[in-house]
């Protein structure tokens, strides 16, 4: 698998997408409960009947806050709308790479072996499929050589009959040759549980 | 928040795939029910924001109050008429503090008129609130 130089950062959608909605809910749940904390003692005084200096004071602080403190929950939202992609991306961009390692494995390619970037996460994982990969390869390994050699009995059975010099004696060694390749292919398959 | 089971099959093999976790279309969800809570608190938020400027505008008539009260005792008359750019009388005298001036033009939207008759003047400006609010000063009292 080559490299190609990381330009798109919203690679995976949907799992990018829920990543950044996830934050954006989570920023206007802080940001309610902040402006709440924050401006809920002036508009309480604005509420309830209280003199005029003590008013005008409090709606002079809100005024103020007003004014300074949306412009910088704007910036702080869209600063960590963009963040959570790009952190979702380091997530997304090994993930991405490891389904379609997985989908060529799936069709029978054997030879992949997954590749992740200096510094990207889920190595670890990309690590397990590797060797999952070159596990499968040594059984499928074994597999064809016991497949190359039961091939080679079943032909030396044809040949002997053919030119009619089969022996129980042969026979039997031939049945030996091959109970061998049944038990490399039972060691094989025990490594395996299926339920039946 | 487990999604049912979906079967693919790809080369003959079964693919069992579980998602678990938030789905898009609940946090969708959420986020809209959220939205929606957002509105009516904004709603709720101008309207007081709204107050605190007209509460804003009457602190400001009722420090102009007390500031022509103070004029009246050291003048024994009310301005004839006042510059309210530049906060000075018709003789160049200057009637409110240059940071109150300053303060007046930022929390009022506008000046509409003030008149004197007699030993009474009234003044009529416009509050800083949405719908510009008529304010008039007359006598000490603030009225809309």
């Amino acid at each position: 698998m080559t490299f190609q130089k990381r330009r798109n950062y919203y690679i995976e959608k949907k799992f990018q997408t829920k990543y950044l909605l996830l934050t954006l809910l989570l920023l206007l749940t802080y940001t309610s409960v902040f402006v709440i904390i924050l401006f809920a003692p002036y508009i309480f005084t604005l509420y309830f009947d209280n003199p005029l200096a003590e008013k005008a004071e409090a709606s002079r602080v809100l005024l103020l806050l007003h004014r300074k403190v949306w412009p910088a929950i704007m910036g702080v939202i869209l600063l960590f709308g963009a963040l959570s992609i790009f952190i979702s991306h380091k997530i997304a961009g090994p993930l991405h790479r490891l389904k379609k390692s997985l989908s060529l494995i799936t069709e029978g390619n054997l030879d992949v072996k997954v590749k992740l970037r200096k510094g990207d996460d889920l190595k670890d994982l990309a690590e397990h499929v590797n060797i999952l990969v070159e596990e499968l390869r040594t059984v499928v390994n074994a597999f064809r050589i016991d497949y190359d050699l039961l091939s080679d009995y079943i032909l030396e059975i044809e040949r002997d009959i053919k030119a009619n010099v089969f022996t129980e004696e042969s026979g039997r060694k031939i049945i030996k040759k091959v109970q061998d390749s049944r038990k490399n292919i039972e060691a094989a398959l025990e490594k395996f549980k299926i339920q039946r | 928040m487990r999604r049912s089971l979906k079967n693919k099959s790809i080369s003959g093999m079964r693919i069992v795939q579980r998602c678990s976790g938030f789905t898009i279309l609940e946090l969708v969800v959420v986020l809209i029910i959220l939205a929606v809570l957002m509105t009516i608190a904004t709603s709720i938020y101008f309207n007081y924001i709204n107050k605190a400027k007209f509460t804003v505008s009457i602190s400001v008539l009722d420090t102009v109050s007390k500031t022509l009260e103070s004029y009246y005792l050291d003048n024994n008359k009310y301005p004839e008429s006042i510059d309210f750019t530049s906060c000075v009388d018709e003789q160049g005298h200057l009637v409110f503090l240059s940071g109150f001036c300053d303060q007046m033009k930022e929390d009022i939207y506008s000046i509409e008129s003030y008149s004197i008759s007699g030993t009474s003047y009234v003044l009529t400006a416009r509050a800083g609130d949405n719908k510009h609010t008529l304010l008039t000063l007359a006598g000490g009292k603030i009225t809309q």
